[in-house]
């Protein structure tokens, strides 16, 4: 709790470094929101998971650190052009701690009875916490490197700063998608709206590379619709988790069990997260939105 | 055990056109009725895993169905307390008399009473007989064939999963291909991995125990919070019992449910073809006009009955010209090990049973025995691990409540082991009666060389195991668990009771479906075995039904009684 | 068996009340009522005569004994093991040729004073502490005395009758829940933590190890 409440002491000096300077460009906002958003559900979820852990480990209190810096970093990103060095340096701490906990998760795995089994896979350390630490680390690089970009103006440097956003967007979303399918695969897929996330966060993936890969040929508005659909998906997701929750024993007057039992009301936002940072390198390779 | 709970037991409930809805407080839902005068197509004689599977599936296929209840109709949500004392309201409590070598046990031990059977407190492992034991006198060499194809089971076992919804591994290590279990294994407890832990340092394959239990969300039942009351019923509703899977379905089909339905007597009329049934409720003596009786009471209760409804034509008993009503019970050698560990494990968390290995019912090399077992992780409540404490190890004094200290910190691992069968080993009338003037049955029953090697060797290996995985102090414990047999289905008339469709066969329009059909006993938990047999009963008599086999040709048409 | 019964009885949940849970998620109004009415409730005698009511709970203190509780906070055994005769519950099994609990316990009471004035030339209620446990501990071990047993098989009667009752009663009272960390009522609110030396928020904390507990298995004669 201590250690917690130092880190978010940390989070606040970072977020007055900030204060003051100009806004940034739109692509670094986007960016950087989406990074906020990622990092915020990181935080809420390896809180509360690392928590249902006892904090067994010390290493435990890494995670909700880590992530409540980036939060506030990314926060301070979206509002402030200023500081762009310390920032990138924060979001590559980011980065390394994501890193590092798909290790820990791993080995974590690795140890238990079954190994590599699928009553691992669903119910001990998941990959999908420390994978989006990571893409909040990438996400936050990539919207100072979009702010650079844009100060800069030319479109060989914006063209690559979305390039690397894109292919950020899509890395992300495939990591989601094999998230969340086995996720939802432990769920048995009871309920058919499951399949919806599974089915459409690749297809999105695939058309946000690709619009990405070759700027101008007027896939940018496709792409945008798929990260539109994405981000709708992140809100129905959110309810209908909501929804779940309400359908354990108890339901939310039984919130101390089952919020965790889930199914999980803050992962849906994270894909919010993401369609954010593909926004960005939309902005970014799409002619004629260069800043005045 | 008292009003203080509920009404149930001194209410009827399934009455006036509405029985209760087991998913909701307080709610019903519309149950038709059937004239006692009006025979109806099938009237069935319990609503366990025989019972409540026939009566939704014929109901489902048109035909009309009244099926009786000796015990309460619950709506666990309301009705199921957290509390082992409460809960022995769902146990078969009526005095049986038991004697032979190594007397049975009943009540809490193999035998529930209300509407849904024992699977309302049964334990949830939901695992499949090994295929070469339908053949086990052609294939192993003991016990009898069954008169069916495991090709056959494997098909209804897949049913039955899918209707009970069971959360399995996604790949059983043990035996032929089976599809996907319909939902996803449980998380695995501090006790299931004690299991886990002991077969891997040992050497033998080890899985998540396939369970009866929601891991996800299915209709209105709940999904499973891990608060362990299995054993006494679940009131989360996410334990699939034939409470709120099978007589649910029945009701919607259109079945009438009699709770707190005793039947005393299956009645035959002077062709000797049964006419309906005796039962009491209310307080009074009833009878049940019907074209078809079937008897699922289970391996006590279905021999009892046929037993009891003997008349000039039968003076033996129904079914019975082979003698072989009530013989040839089974049970299962339910021996265990137990010891400290040093962590805690908290054994009181979750379903009980999550981790199994069923080596030794699938290795045949290295056994001085016949037949197989299968062990499971454990997680007795307080009075549960206390009596088998002091039952088998005798502490009292401080010493007993020390030991009850570490309850936090105990481990078990107990098969189901295979016993064989012996007409020695059967049901009778005695000459003794009940509070309702029915002759209280005589149970006799004694292991044979054979089962005590079987137990031996168990203890042996899962003794080894369990220190393998670091418990200490280790203690062995005996008892049994379960009932099969006592009306064995075959195809010869003169060494069974009933044929593969489970028609007698003496008298075509009664049948018997449960657990006690079952030629040999097998070395895992009975009921998906019976559910299974009892869905592939309901299509043989759909198929006569159909044919024009049926008495009185009742046919699948729609026409129903009143 | 040493002295062992003579020492004290430690619980490892020492600040543990699984009744704090009462207005939590943990209990549900059917089971607040059944565990009220368990604890409200403490049964008059019915069954049992004065002399051998007396007699069942020495016994009863000597099996489960419980020197750290006040009179109010006692479990009461023997008024509800007396309430269970009266009301002829019964468990299902009627062993051949056993006596039934209504009979059994009458007369196995009065076999363990018999028991003691032949080995201790006085009654069990005049015995000491341990002298009653090496009363009950000669049956246990069957160096007893057929003669006044009368058709009771006096270990079975000890293990199976006398000992299994006594623990399903004391077990089944949330005082033996909170010395043994039992987590009791769990419904709604059942668990999340699963594994080993895991524990959710409205769990037991050991506060210390269970004390040694004895070989049993190489207890046994
Ligand atoms: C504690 C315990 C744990 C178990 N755990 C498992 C497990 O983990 N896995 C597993 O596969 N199996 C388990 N079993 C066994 C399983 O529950 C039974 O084998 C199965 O339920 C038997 O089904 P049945 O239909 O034959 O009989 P039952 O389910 O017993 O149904 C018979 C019904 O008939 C009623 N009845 C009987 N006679 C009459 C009459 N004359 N008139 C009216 N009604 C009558 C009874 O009230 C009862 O409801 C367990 C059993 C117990 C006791
Ligand atoms: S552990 Fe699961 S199945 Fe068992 S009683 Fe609890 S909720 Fe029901």
């Amino acid at each position: 709790m201590q250690a917690m409440a130092g880190g978010l002491a940390v989070a606040a000096g970072v977020g007055l470094l900030a204060a003051g300077g100009k806004p940034p460009s739109r692509a670094s906002k986007l960016a950087a929101g989406g990074a906020a958003l990622l990092a915020a559900s990181v935080v809420a979820d390896s809180a509360m998971e690392h928590y249902r852990g006892n904090y067994k480990k010390p290493a435990m209190h890494v995670a909700p650190i880590a992530a409540a810096i980036t939060l506030a970093t990314a926060v301070a990103t979206l509002v402030s052009a200023r500081g762009a060095r310390v920032k990138t340096a924060i979001f590559g701490g980011a980065v390394t701690t994501g890193l590092f906990g798909l290790g820990f998760h791993v080995k974590n795995i690795l140890e238990r009875p079954g190994g590599l089994s699928f009553n691992n896979l669903f119910y001990r350390a998941p990959f999908g916490a420390p994978g989006a630490l990571l893409l909040a680390g990438l996400a936050g690089i990539g919207a100072v490197d979009a702010q650079a970009a844009d100060t800069c103006g030319t479109v060989r440097l914006r063209h690559g700063s979305g390039r690397l956003l894109g292919a950020l967007t899509a890395f992300g979303l495939f990591g989601l998608t094999a998230e969340i399918g086995l996720l939802h695969f432990r769920g048995a897929f009871h309920n058919k709206l499951m399949y919806l996330p599974v089915s459409a966060l690749p297809l999105n993936a695939v058309s946000i590379a690709y619009a990405v890969a070759r700027p101008g040929c007027r896939h940018e508005r496709q792409a945008a619709g798929w990260l539109a659909g994405t981000m709708g998906l992140a809100v129905a997701g959110t309810g209908l988790h909501a929804y779940g929750v309400s359908r354990n024993m108890g339901g939310f007057s039984n919130w101390t069990q089952n919020l965790f039992q889930g199914p999980p009301v803050a992962a849906p936002p994270s894909l919010a997260g993401i369609a954010m940072i593909g926004l960005a390198a939309l902005d970014l390779v799409t002619p004629g939105s260069e800043p005045e | 055990m008292s009003a203080i709970a509920s009404d149930a037991e001194f209410t009827l409930r399934a009455t006036k056109g509405r029985a209760p809805n087991v998913f909701r407080r307080g709610e019903w839902v519309p149950m038709r009725e059937y004239d006692e005068n009006e025979p109806v197509d099938f009237a069935i004689v319990g609503t366990g895993c025989g019972g409540s599977v026939l009566a939704a599936r014929l109901a489902e296929a048109g035909f009309s169905v009244v099926a009786f209840d000796a015990g309460a109709f619950y709506r666990p949500l309301e009705d199921f307390a957290s509390d082992e004392a409460e809960q022995e309201k769902l146990y078969w409590l009526d005095e049986r008399i038991s004697g032979g070598n190594d007397p049975l046990e009943f009540g809490s031990n193999n035998s529930g009473k209300c509407v849904g059977g024992t699977t309302v407190h049964f334990q949830m492992v939901a695992l499949r007989f090994r295929p070469e034991w339908f053949k086990s006198r052609t294939a192993l060499g003991y016990g009898h064939d069954w008169p069916v194809d495991w090709r056959e089971m494997w098909r209804y076992y897949a049913i039955a999963e899918n209707d009970m919804k069971i959360a399995g591994p996604v790949r059983y290590p043990w035996g032929p291909k089976r599809g996907r279990y319909p939902y996803r294994e449980h998380e695995l407890s501090a006790s299931a991995l004690v299991l886990a832990r002991g077969a891997e340092a040992m050497g033998v394959k080890w899985t998540t125990t396939p369970t009866a239990s929601l891991s996800a969300p299915r209709g209105e039942a709940h999904p499973c919070v891990n608060r362990g009351f299995c054993k006494i019923g679940c009131a989360t509703n996410a334990k699939q019992s034939m409470l709120v899977t099978y007589v649910p379905r029945a009701l919607a089909a259109g079945a009438e449910i009699r709770d707190l339905a005793m039947v005393g007597r299956i009645e035959t009329g002077p062709d000797g073809r049964a006419t309906g049934v005796h039962y009491h409720r209310d307080g009074k003596w009833r009878f049940q006009k019907a074209k078809n009786v079937v008897a699922s009471g289970y391996s006590i209760e279905t021999p009892r009955l046929l037993l009891n409804s003997a008349s000039e034509k039968h003076p033996d008993g129904l079914a019975n010209s082979s003698g072989l009503v009530g013989k040839a019970l089974m049970a299962h050698t339910n021996n265990a090990v137990w010891g400290i560990m040093n962590e805690e494990i908290r054994w009181y968390k979750g379903p009980p049973s999550l981790a199994v290995c069923e080596h030794w019912n699938y290795v045949d090399e290295g056994k001085d025995f016949d037949g197989g077992y299968s062990f499971m992780s454990q997680g007795p409540l307080p009075t549960d691990f206390a009596t088998t404490l002091v039952e088998n190890e005798g502490p009292f004094g401080a010493d007993l409540r020390n030991w009850m200290a570490h309850y936090n910190h105990m481990a078990g691992l107990k098969i189901v082991g295979e016993t064989m069968p012996n007409d020695d080993n059967r049901v009778e009338l005695s000459d003794e009666k009940d509070r309702l003037g029915l002759p209280i049955p005589k149970v006799t029953f004694s292991l044979s060389d054979n089962d005590k090697r079987l137990a031996a060797h168990a203890e042996d290996f899962m003794s080894r195991m369990l220190e393998a995985a670091g418990g200490s102090n280790l203690f062995h414990t005996a008892s049994t668990a379960h009932l099969m047999g006592g009306c064995r289905m075959g195809d010869d008339p003169a060494t069974s009771v009933v044929d593969a469709s489970g028609r007698s066969w003496d008298i075509d329009n009664l049948f018997v479906c449960d657990g006690s059909l079952f030629p040999t006993a097998g070395g895992v938990n009975p009921s998906m075995t019976i559910v299974a047999n009892s869905l592939r009963i309901a299509d043989r008599i759909i198929a006569m039904g159909k044919r024009g086999e049926l008495s009185q040709s009742a046919a699948a048409d729609g026409k129903r009684g009143a | 068996m040493s002295r062992e019964h003579l020492k004290r009885f430690r619980t490892p949940y020492p600040d543990y009340n699984v009744l704090a849970k009462w207005d939590t998620p943990s209990f549900d109004d059917v089971t607040r009522r059944v565990i009220a009415h368990r604890l409200e409730h403490v049964p008059k005698r019915r069954f049992l005569d004065e002399a051998q009511y007396a007699l069942l709970r020495a016994v009863m203190d000597t099996v489960l004994p419980q020197p750290e509780r006040s009179e109010a906070d006692r479990i009461p055994l023997e008024a509800l093991l007396d309430e269970k005769l009266a009301m002829n519950l019964t468990d299902g099994t009627r062993h051949k040729d056993v006596l039934t609990q209504r009979e059994a316990w009458p007369r196995g009471l009065a076999a363990i004073d018999a028991e003691a004035h032949a080995m201790h030339g006085r009654g069990f209620l005049s015995l000491s502490a341990d002298e009653r446990h090496s009363v009950l501990e000669a049956i246990d071990t069957g160096r007893v005395d057929g003669e006044h047993w009368k058709g009771l098989v006096p270990k079975s009667f000890f293990r199976h009758v006398l000992l299994k009752q006594a623990v399903k009663i004391y077990y089944s009272h949330p005082a033996a829940w909170n010395e043994i960390g039992f987590g009791g009522p769990a419904a709604p609110r059942g668990y999340l933590r699963l594994g080993p030396d895991m524990r959710d928020p409205w769990e037991a904390e050991e506060k210390r190890r269970p004390q040694e507990a004895e070989d049993l298995s190489e207890d046994e004669t």
